[in-house]
């Protein structure tokens, strides 16, 4: 019996069954027939041949039992036969697991890159439509250089590629107060930063265009994680002052927690960013346009 | 032929089965009934002890079933040996002659 037919009959456990049955019935009525022709009566022709079967359920368990214990111990025999003749090629059984195993552990770890870095969806509305964009300065060995604000007011007034752009600067400042005092990443956006990303902080009214004027600048927004860390998620931190480089400025909000930003290019800290402070472009900078542009 | 307890009477059971399905394919009650009729009545196979043993030279490849159409038209399962099986009846066949052979030495060292 193929092994194909065997799992078939694994599978089809009540029709086998029901074949049996038929196949004993059939048997029996054979033989009481012959004992009709033998001469005995129906009921004693029918009664002969019952007799001669004995113990049917015994002998359809038994006859169960041989098809079920026949395909479990080929499947043993076959196993520990493909066993023996592994151990009998060290080489190549070697060989076989080893690229087995690299297989395996390349292709683990490569999903889980990918996973992580690109499938994971991207905290911002729109992601497919966000485009980084940095200077490029030929003679400069780095392609992506950080663009000056002059030129960064320039693309985005003459620009007729980008729906808008926000401009992203990150340092380390001093946070004071409430505490020890604390290094921390900050990114000076563009007031419109947030907004065009299409992220709103958790709490808090977070940046305002206004923000992005003289005078309106000194607040800030905090990361997720700056916030259950230094200031214990404090539900009412929306409001109150904290203290960057010894400047005063007002949390507005506090980002979401699966929110994240870091682009290493064009870092200058090439770390990621634990709050965000709106940046406010000099006002001789709107004014004029430079030509000087690469 | 009584209870299959016994492996040497398992063991003839399927040397009998096998050989006389050698002669053509036949349901299970055929098989008795040849048996029973050629030892002049000696051999008598109990049901208990075909089905169990036909089943299990199913599963083993000696023999091949399928439905078909008896004599007097009922549906019944025809056993078919196939080349497999052939091969391990004559080894049977030996073997039984063997140990008959040895049998009778042993019986006549009185």
């Amino acid at each position: 019996m193929s092994w194909i037919t065997r799992l078939r009959g694994m599978l089809r456990r009540e029709r086998l069954d029901q074949d049996l049955d038929e196949e004993l019935r059939s048997h029996l009525e054979m033989r009481a027939a012959d004992n009709l022709v033998a001469g005995m009566s129906p009921e004693e022709a029918r009664h002969e041949a019952q007799k001669r079967f004995g113990n049917t359920t015994l002998l359809k368990e038994d006859t169960r039992e041989v098809d079920i214990v026949g395909w479990l111990d080929e499947a043993v025999r076959d196993f520990r036969h493909a066993l023996r003749m592994l151990l009998r090629n060290p080489g190549f059984t070697v060989v076989a697991v080893l690229t087995l195993a690299l297989g395996i552990g390349a292709n683990t770890a490569i999903f889980s890159v990918i996973n992580s870095v690109l499938l994971r969806p991207l905290p911002y509305h729109d992601p497919g439509s966000l485009v980084m964009v940095w200077e490029s300065n030929s003679q400069h060995p780095n392609p992506h250089n950080t663009v000056s604000p002059p030129n960064f007011l320039d693309w985005q007034s003459r620009n007729t590629v980008f729906s808008s752009m926000a401009f992203i600067f990150d340092e380390r400042d001093n946070l004071t107060g409430n505490g020890e005092p604390q290094e921390i990443v900050v990114q000076d956006v563009s007031a419109s930063f947030f907004s065009l990303l299409g992220v709103d902080p958790i709490i808090g009214p977070g940046f305002t265009p206004e923000n992005g004027q003289p005078g309106h600048a000194n607040v800030v927004i905090l990361s997720y994680g700056l916030w259950k860390e230094r200031f214990a998620g404090d539900p009412a931190i929306v409001g109150k002052s904290i203290l960057l480089n010894g400047h005063p400025q007002t949390v507005v909000g506090v980002a979401p927690q699966n929110f994240r930003w870091f682009i290493k290019d064009g870092s200058l800290t090439g770390a990621k960013p634990q709050m965000w402070s709106p940046f406010v472009f000099p006002r001789p900078f709107t004014i004029t346009s430079r030509s000087a542009a690469s | 032929m009584l209870k299959p307890k016994n492996d040497l009477l398992q063991g003839t059971l399927a040397l009998l089965v096998l050989k006389t399905l050698a002669r053509g394919p036949l349901h299970g009650y055929g098989i008795t009934l040849h048996i029973q009729m050629v030892s002049k009545d000696i051999l008598r196979v109990e049901e208990g002890s075909l089905y169990p043993a036909l089943h299990r030279m199913e599963q083993d490849g000696w023999v091949s079933a399928e439905w078909g159409m008896s004599e007097n038209h009922r549906r019944a399962r025809y056993y078919r040996l196939t080349a497999k099986g052939r091969k391990q009846l004559a080894e049977e066949e030996k073997n039984w002659e063997r140990l008959t052979e040895a049998v009778a030495h042993v019986l006549q060292f009185a």
